[in-house]
């Protein structure tokens, strides 16, 4: 209890001192502000932050030199961020390309876009079952004028995805995919 | 409007450098105030959850902020990773950095040649004082992960570069070929596909056998380099999604795509990341496909290569990766 105290104690102080050393920089204050951010270290374990993830939540883990690359870390460009578990989204199949030629093929161009001459991307949500379907779609970035409503719509019938996996297991998971639409050639 | 979800965010704390290498991509002219650094990951951890925040520069190790950020990014409970050129000396702040639970310093080591580095780093004393540094970082327990820039200037000793990591036990190693950017001596560095080829050819035979981990992490256009004739190399590639690619924060707290890409796509003062992560801007990294690509089969593993290269080099992030002009 008393080591509870000590430490709610620490956090506060550490936090009046993030909130001064802000304004003003005084090396005092600083030194201090560290040495108290080193204690709390020291003192407990530095929890991930407790907020929902949509999908799983990949806790790091620290870098270990041997590790099994492709199952507990994932390459990003320039970038390699080592974690737990390995994720991976579910796959149109045949990618970018795929999807565009299926909006070309499939797309409904709304009357409003059309009489106004709207392109672009609408990027949408979906959530993917373990065997590929998607079973919800919504729009995160809108551009209006129906496109946005004929975006879900167009979601909502694609053909089965790969499914995406966790820890190499297929997992229902959320994906984001952008729709380019273009206005029809005449 | 809820935080975003990110796996990690480059943040550039500084863009002050004692060095000045050859195929640094960074725009040092822009004025960008240091001192909003506190307030920059302040606002960045209420915009965003994020499991990895990676500090770059500029040089961190210069910023009288680093070890302020640092232990405000891990109490939070984030993992925290250092780029560094590696040459400053400074050996309370390295001990202070690992105590402070940096899970490692990637560190640029062009070469085992010291000449051949430091010319390449634009600094006569560089690689000794990087090589010192190393070494001290590994007895205080730290971790290290070098990582090479592959041009003309370092590709012939790159097989002795990597005999030279084994002696110094460096194990997990990054080799990036040099990304094109604009202005710079793009000419004088970019190797030919040949012998980009020759070079990743020789690090895969080498470290076939051995417990060697290699990362190549800048995109590369599959027709230049294809990661399938490279089995003991592991490729990185741009994700499609907008949060998964390496956003970049700079010290104004404007927001970037990648570290090499020059155009803000919002501010993290002002816009939620949702809005900058799928702007029409944003959105069209993924949905536009290159000429250049239209026809060809391995576009979907390798987008063409690096958009921000294009979007440096020809002003269009819409074109393929400037490497692939650079080799016809």
């Amino acid at each position: 209890m008393r080591s509870k105290i000590k430490q709610l104690g620490l956090q506060f102080t550490y936090n009046v001192l993030s909130v001064l050393t802000k304004r003003i920089r005084s090396s005092r204050a600083i030194q201090l502000k560290i040495g108290i951010g080193m204690a709390l270290l020291c003192a407990k374990e530095a929890k991930a932050q407790n907020i929902e993830f949509p999908n799983k939540v990949n806790q790091l883990d620290t870098l270990e030199l041997n590790v099994d690359l492709e199952s507990e870390s994932i390459t990003l460009c320039y970038e390699v961020v080592v974690v737990k578990s390995r994720m991976v989204e579910p796959k149109v199949r045949g990618g970018q390309r795929a999807l565009n030629r299926f909006v070309q093929e499939n797309v409904i161009y709304p009357k409003e876009a059309l009489d106004h001459k709207i392109e672009g991307d609408v990027a949408v949500n979906i959530e993917v079952d373990k065997e590929g379907k998607v079973l919800s779609a919504y729009v995160i970035q809108k551009i209006g004028y129906g496109l946005d409503e004929e975006a879900v719509r167009l979601a909502k019938q694609l053909p089965e995805f790969r499914a995406g996996k966790i820890n190499r297991k297929k997992s229902k998971m959320n994906k984001t995919i952008v729709f380019h639409f273009e206005l029809p050639k005449k | 409007m809820k935080k975003e979800a990110l796996i990690n965010i480059n943040f550039e704390i500084n863009c002050t450098c004692q060095h000045s290498c050859l195929y640094c991509y960074n725009n040092s002219t822009n004025k960008k105030k240091e001192g909003n650094a506190l307030k920059i990951l302040d606002q960045l951890f209420k915009r965003a959850v994020f499991q990895q925040l990676t500090i770059t520069g500029g040089e961190p190790l210069l910023s009288e902020y680093l070890l302020e950020c640092v232990v405000f990014a891990r109490l939070k409970g984030v993992k925290v990773v250092v780029i560094t050129n590696g040459s400053v000396q400074n050996d309370k702040l390295y001990s202070q950095l690992i105590q402070a639970g940096v899970s490692h310093f990637q560190i640029t080591l062009n070469s085992s040649n010291s000449q051949e580095h430091n010319k390449m780093v634009g600094s006569a004393n560089a690689f000794e004082n990087t090589l010192r540094n190393i070494h001290m970082i590994l007895d205080k327990g730290g971790k290290v992960i070098p990582s090479v820039v592959l041009t003309k200037m370092n590709a012939s000793s790159i097989q002795s570069t990597f005999e030279w990591f084994e002696s110094l036990n460096l194990s997990l190693v990054i080799l990036n070929r040099y990304n094109i950017s604009k202005g710079k001596q793009a000419k004088q560095l970019c190797l030919s596909t040949q012998a980009l080829r020759k070079a990743f050819s020789e690090v895969n035979s080498f470290v076939k056998d051995q417990n060697f981990i290699v990362t190549s992490n800048v995109c590369t256009p599959h027709c230049i380099l294809n990661p399938n004739d490279y089995s003991n190399i592991h490729f990185g590639s741009c994700p499609d999604d907008p949060k998964f690619k390496p956003l970049t924060v700079d010290a104004n707290g404007d927001v970037r795509l990648c570290n090499h890409s020059t155009t803000v796509v919002g501010s993290i003062f002002k816009d939620y990341f949702q809005t900058m992560l799928y702007s029409p801007y944003s959105l069209s990294w993924t949905g536009v496909i290159p000429e250049f690509c239209s026809a060809c089969d391995k576009y979907e593993d390798c987008k063409g290569g690096c958009k921000a290269a294009s979007e440096q080099w020809y002003n269009d992030y819409k074109k393929v990766d400037p490497i692939v002009d650079f080799n016809l």
